[in-house]
């Protein structure tokens, strides 16, 4: 297990906003080609992208292997769409807006529901009265 | 597959991004997009002698002003919605001041004028050129700019979609004031901004389709 993943693993309870400037720092780096700064962000990412999708998931009834599915679509999204990410932005929304959009195409897909109501399923303010 | 071994095999192959990538594939579809309607503009009606001269020259003035204002916040938001993430207010609400401007100006001018002559102003020489030709010209920009965001993230489908045909339609809406004299102000904000709002329309059902990612 190389040593980025393992250092995650540690700070799993902090808040994702306080790692904002080093999680920055990582992807500027690796969007110049820095391989082990990339690989160190996925790496801390998936900790706390795991920790939103299963809270998420749990909501609507489903469990940490559906969360593990979504965190690596999520992984890919973020690995491939990384020329996305608006360099003078902060990183923590960009991160968060492509998790949401993927746990909301998969809720929508699932359950045969629109990916508006989908979202509307989702959101805080309709929990237990959506799909 | 486990987690680690996907991130793993993620980070084996790097590519370093340019800065620029998302900006110019969009600079590009416009460029290509106004390039494309006027081509169909000239295969359906040639070349005008008096492309930006003639009659009602200030009025023409304000119908580029116009579609081409629409263009610019257009196209600022769509490089915001293209990137995951809230794309912001602001280009929106410059839309919808430029086609308040618009309405505005389209009622002061009937008001100002003899209700015998509202019926010319309105319908003008010809009123379903606009109707169908600005739809037209807005098809080839409208495929590019869908090219162009499937190269991004865009994360609100239908509202980027929306912004899309907008922007489509306005820039044919340009290109046919090449072309076209236009002669009153409630014309322009009929016949302009109505077939604009529809191409905006047509994005907003076809969004969701056509940027899924």
């Amino acid at each position: 297990v190389p040593s980025g993943i393992q250092a995650a693993q540690g700070d799993e309870v902090m808040d994702v906003r306080s790692q904002e400037p080093e999680l920055r720092a990582l992807i500027l780096a690796g969007l110049d080609g820095d391989l082990a700064a990339h690989k160190i962000l996925l790496a801390r990412l998936s900790v706390y992208l795991r920790a939103y999708f299963r809270g998420q998931l749990a909501r609507i009834g489903r469990g940490p292997a559906d969360a593990e599915d979504l965190l690596q679509e999520t992984l890919i999204a973020l690995h491939t769409r990384r020329h996305t990410y608006d360099r003078s932005q902060p990183l923590t929304p960009w991160v968060y807006a492509i998790a949401r959009y993927r746990l909301v195409g998969e809720a929508a897909t699932r359950s045969g529901m629109s990916v508006h109501r989908g979202l509307k399923a989702l959101s805080p303010r309709r929990q237990g009265s959506g799909a | 597959m486990k987690t680690d071994e996907l991130i793993g095999l993620l980070a084996t192959n790097l590519e370093p991004v340019k800065a620029g990538r998302l900006r110019n594939t969009f600079l590009i579809a416009l460029v290509a997009g106004a390039t494309a309607a006027f081509c169909v503009m000239v295969a359906i009606f040639g070349v005008s002698g008096d492309a930006l001269g003639g009659e009602h020259f200030g009025l023409r003035i304000v119908a580029l002003a116009f579609t081409l204002g629409l263009v610019g916040a257009g196209a600022s938001f769509l490089l915001r919605a293209a990137r995951p993430g809230e794309p912001g207010r602001k280009p929106v609400m410059i839309v919808c001041l430029l086609f308040l401007a618009i309405l505005s100006a389209g009622i002061a001018a009937l008001l100002f004028a003899h209700p015998t002559g509202w019926r010319g102003m309105i319908f003008g020489p010809q009123w379903t050129a606009c109707l169908i030709c600005i739809p037209l010209f807005g098809i080839a920009p409208f495929a590019l700019l869908i090219w162009a965001l499937r190269k991004g993230a865009p994360t609100n489908l239908a509202r980027t979609g929306a912004i899309a045909g907008l922007v489509a339609g306005a820039l044919g809406a340009a290109i046919f004031t090449l072309h076209y004299p236009v002669s009153s102000l409630p014309f322009i904000a009929l016949w302009f901004g109505g077939p604009i709002a529809l191409c905006a329309l047509a994005g907003a059902i076809l969004g969701p389709r056509l940027l899924r990612w």
